[in-house]
């Protein structure tokens, strides 16, 4: 039981972490907390129902179209708005990610109505029994790409020149444009990267969930906490802030009661945060 | 006193004016819509005032403070319902929870900086939700409805008509608007302007912050817990899904940037703009789903984005840095 | 004379990094000690330890007779210690006026007789002209006056001041200097680290040298010019 919990945890953790590191990102480049990522990611699971319904391709294979798609809506929305809030105060570029998740949730909910819906088929079902462990393939799916995405854009951070100066950016504004990075690209590099992560998690969200305008509000809400938790700026922090936030919400969910499973993650950064005010990983 | 009086005359011209404007202008309506906007107007005024203290003077932005005014509303509702106690009384009584529980959680929150605090007052706000939501005691998810049909009046705050409501939530609002002008010029005004600024050096300067910041805190959680028994008393049925929300926490925050942060004036400009906005785009667009917030989200963006400092700096001239002349500095010092 | 402050075994680490290493020396009331030594050596942590920004890891800090440690840095500038920063700390959104206001309300309850004292204060540091200005619009040299006139509006009796010359020209450095006199003057002591050598000699009583967190020299001007050891570590890599 405990371990089919820890692994149920990881499952929602893994999707948690994917939002929570695009929230991270925009966090440590450019410092706004984006209220608009659960929306994204609500955004990409639309896409992958669209393309299986129309196309009927699987979610898996959706994956790279969603990400391009949900990059150039990232590429987009900075452009048009997140460029220019940079320069107002912090709370406003905070309430502006709001109201624009506001924005595309009912916009959504025009277009397509709230009715709930699901993928029909997809190519892995069925399940895996271990005895003490049954894996039900639908979910290792998310899991799979979660630590796929995570490794990718570690190498794309560490190992490219594109990544090394958008973590640099993060680190130092005023140095970076004396030395000649561009920090607007990096920006616009940035919150494209971290809308694509949240789109492919809502192609991996929607092979076992359900799909809703406002489906992305509690995963928004949790991905903020696990970033809070993992520490500022660290994406590595985020990854794991995640996955601890997915494995207390199983457990509480399990062991308590359902509701309270928000109090339990509440609880658990609450705690974090009182030892180490800055999260986990953060400096 | 006369003193204050010159110092002050273009605030108390420009407040007798409007204040006879707000009490006239209920004369001249018919219908219960606008005056429905209107009170709710006067209870965002109430609560970007209240969060202002916190969020703009101290700087401390927090994003959960639909805690204090759930507690508020549910004051007034369990103590009407379960108790039949006067709304009079009971919204004291939420005030003084309020701020017990600002008191408790802010030793712990207020150490916390930046994105961190609005985050954790967040989660607090979303726990205070989740419990309200499964505690039977208070009606859990169905709420409290504790509309008194035998007996309205003074009593019960209950009243057939809207007239009454608008004009005693109007009083609140003038007091605590004054209340804020007040402390505007105060010490303490100028101590959480300090600590917004600069922390460390407001620290040095002999101010203890972690003190000053938490009295903001508790301030701020006694208006919004105020405007809460407002609220509740005026709609009569609450759930935690209409008083708990994250969104009454942003919108909070937005009334006030709107309006303009860390000014006296401000939170009740955002609320008139924001409120309107809000309640003329439902019942214009509410036909398709979704609509009415589709436009109310893209006119909030448009209004921060072109106005960060929000609408007052429409009306201030924006300060010019400015040298005395020697004869100019001769007649200040004086 | 009685010395106001006490520096007994002052010794701070940041991890494995001895910043101050067992620091011992006293001020003397009215008098003005200069602070000196190389950079990393230790001045500008040993003031955050006076003034209460960190604490010790061992050692005392002594004030008028009372163990201030362990205490905050509001409390310490209630028991009337002023400091300024190296790199100034003014709060910007707030006009210049405003910023010594707050700091004048430290020792005034009512905002009229602060308004006043603040008046006086910005009077003698010169910032007369610049009141209605934001504080983030003055350029360095105002901005270091204003840092004095924050820390003199919370009417001390010591005054640390962190490097208050660095960036100034001539003119301005004779200003300064003029200001920091008038300072003593009015009764207040005063602890200045500084780079300028030329202004540590002339104005200080006494020089308090520091080299790689530890207390090398200790005496009047023309004592530690003199200390061999003082022109070796330091004097001596300056006029190379």
């Amino acid at each position: 039981m405990i371990i089919q919990c820890i692994f149920e945890g990881i499952v929602i953790g893994s999707i948690l972490a994917l939002i929570s590191m695009g929230i991270a990102l925009i966090w440590g480049v450019m410092n706004v907390l984006s209220f608009s990522q659960g929306e994204f990611l609500m955004i990409g699971m639309y896409l992958t129902f669209f393309f299986n319904k129309n196309l009927g391709l699987d979610p898996i294979i959706s994956i790279p179209f969603t990400a391009v798609i949900m990059f150039a809506l990232g590429v987009l929305v900075y452009k048009t708005l997140i460029r220019k809030a940079l320069k107002g105060p912090i709370l406003s570029q905070r309430l502006i990610t709001f109201a624009l998740s506001m924005v595309l949730v009912n916009g959504m909910l025009m277009l397509v109505t709230s009715e709930f819906r699901t993928i029909p088929k997809v190519i892995f079902t069925g399940t895996v029994d271990f005895g003490f462990l049954v894996i039900s393939k639908e979910k290792l799916v998310p899991l799979m790409v979660s630590v796929l995405v995570t490794g990718a854009l570690f190498l794309f951070m560490n190992k490219t020149n594109i990544g090394k100066a958008i973590r640099a950016t993060s680190l130092n504004k005023d140095a970076e444009e004396l030395v000649g990075i561009d920090t607007e690209f990096s920006y616009m590099l940035a919150f494209g990267i971290a809308s694509a992560i949240a789109g492919t998690a809502g192609c991996v969200l929607s092979y076992y969930y359900y799909i809703t305008p406002t489906v992305g509000t509690s995963f928004l809400l949790f991905g903020l906490i696990a970033v809070a938790l993992g520490g500022f700026g660290s994406i590595f922090g985020a990854y794991i802030g995640g996955l601890l936030m997915g494995i207390v919400d199983v457990f509480a969910g399990v062991y308590f009661n359902t509701a309270f499973k928000y109090v339990a993650v509440c609880a658990l950064f609450m705690l974090v945060v009182s030892f180490r005010p800055k999260g986990l990983f953060g400096k | 006193m006369k003193n204050y009086i010159e110092a002050n005359s273009h605030f108390i011209i420009k407040f007798l004016a409007s204040l006879l404007v707000a009490i006239l202008l209920p004369l001249f309506i018919k219908t219960p819509f606008p005056l429905h906007v209107m009170i709710l107007i006067c209870i965002w005024a109430i609560m970007g005032m209240g969060w202002n203290f916190i969020g703009g003077y101290a700087g401390q932005v927090s994003n959960g403070h639909a805690l204090f005014y759930g507690i508020g509303a549910y004051a007034c509702g369990i103590g009407m319902k379960n108790f039949n106690a006067s709304p009079w009384i009971t919204m004291w009584v939420g005030v003084i929870i309020s701020i017990g529980v600002a008191f408790v959680l802010g030793a712990p929150l207020l150490r916390l900086k930046g994105h961190y605090f609005a985050l954790a007052t967040m989660a607090i706000a979303e726990c205070g939700r989740i419990i309200f939501l499964n505690w039977n005691y208070v009606g859990g998810a169905t709420g409290v409805d504790f509309l008194n049909k035998a007996e309205p009046g003074w009593y019960t705050l209950q009243f057939t008509s809207k007239y009454p409501y608008y004009y005693i939530f109007l009083t609140f609002v003038v007091l605590i608007l004054l209340l804020t002008k007040g402390l505007d010029k105060s010490k303490f005004g100028y101590y959480l302007r300090a600590i917004k600024a600069n922390e460390d050096s407001a620290q040095s300067v002999g101010i203890n912050t972690s003190r000053y910041k938490l009295l903001a805190f508790m301030l701020s959680a006694g208006v919004v817990s105020l405007a809460g028994s407002l609220y509740a008393n005026y709609l009569q049925y609450i759930d935690p899904s209409i008083v708990m929300p994250l969104n009454v926490s942003m919108m909070i925050c937005l009334v006030t940037v709107m309006g303009g942060i860390g000014t006296v004036i401000g939170p009740v400009i955002g609320a008139i703009v924001l409120t309107v906005i809000s309640e003329y785009t439902r019942a214009t667009f509410s036909s398709i789903s979704g609509f009415d917030l589709f436009i109310y989200g893209a006119l909030i963006i448009i209004i921060v984005l072109f106005l960060p400092n929000g609408l007052i700096s429409l009306f201030r001239r924006k300060q010019k840095i400015r040298i005395l002349t020697p004869l100019e500095m001769e007649e200040r010092m004086r | 004379m009685n010395s106001i402050l006490e520096i007994k075994n002052a010794t701070k680490k940041f991890g494995g990094l001895i910043a101050n290493d067992n620091i011992t020396f006293s001020v003397q009331e009215g008098e003005i000690v200069g602070l000196v030594g190389p950079n990393g050596a230790g001045k500008t942590t040993l003031f955050n330890s006076v003034s209460g920004a960190h604490s010790l890891t061992s050692g005392q800090v002594v004030f008028n007779g009372e163990d201030i440690t362990k205490k905050k840095p509001y409390e310490i500038c209630k028991l009337g210690v002023g400091r300024t920063f190296q790199i100034p700390q003014s709060l910007n959104e707030m006009s210049v006026f405003e910023n010594v206001l707050v700091a004048a309300l430290n020792r005034h309850g009512s905002i009229s007789v602060a308004k006043e004292h603040t008046q006086k204060v910005i009077a003698m540091c010169g910032l007369a002209s610049f009141i209605y200005m934001h504080a983030g619009n003055l350029n360095v040299m105002q901005k270091k006056r204003l840092e004095i006139a924050r820390a003199l509006a919370t009417e001390p009796k010591l005054l640390l001041l962190d490097e208050t010359m660095a960036g100034l020209s001539g003119v301005e450095r004779k200003e300064a200097i003029n200001l920091i006199q008038r300072i003593k003057i009015s009764g207040i002591t005063i602890l200045m680290i500084e780079h300028v050598m030329e202004v540590v000699m002339n104005v200080s009583d006494r020089v308090v040298v520091l080299t790689s967190g530890r207390l090398l020299a200790e005496g009047t001007p023309e004592e530690v010019t003199q200390n061999q050891q003082v022109i070796n570590a330091y004097l001596g890599g300056m006029t190379n």
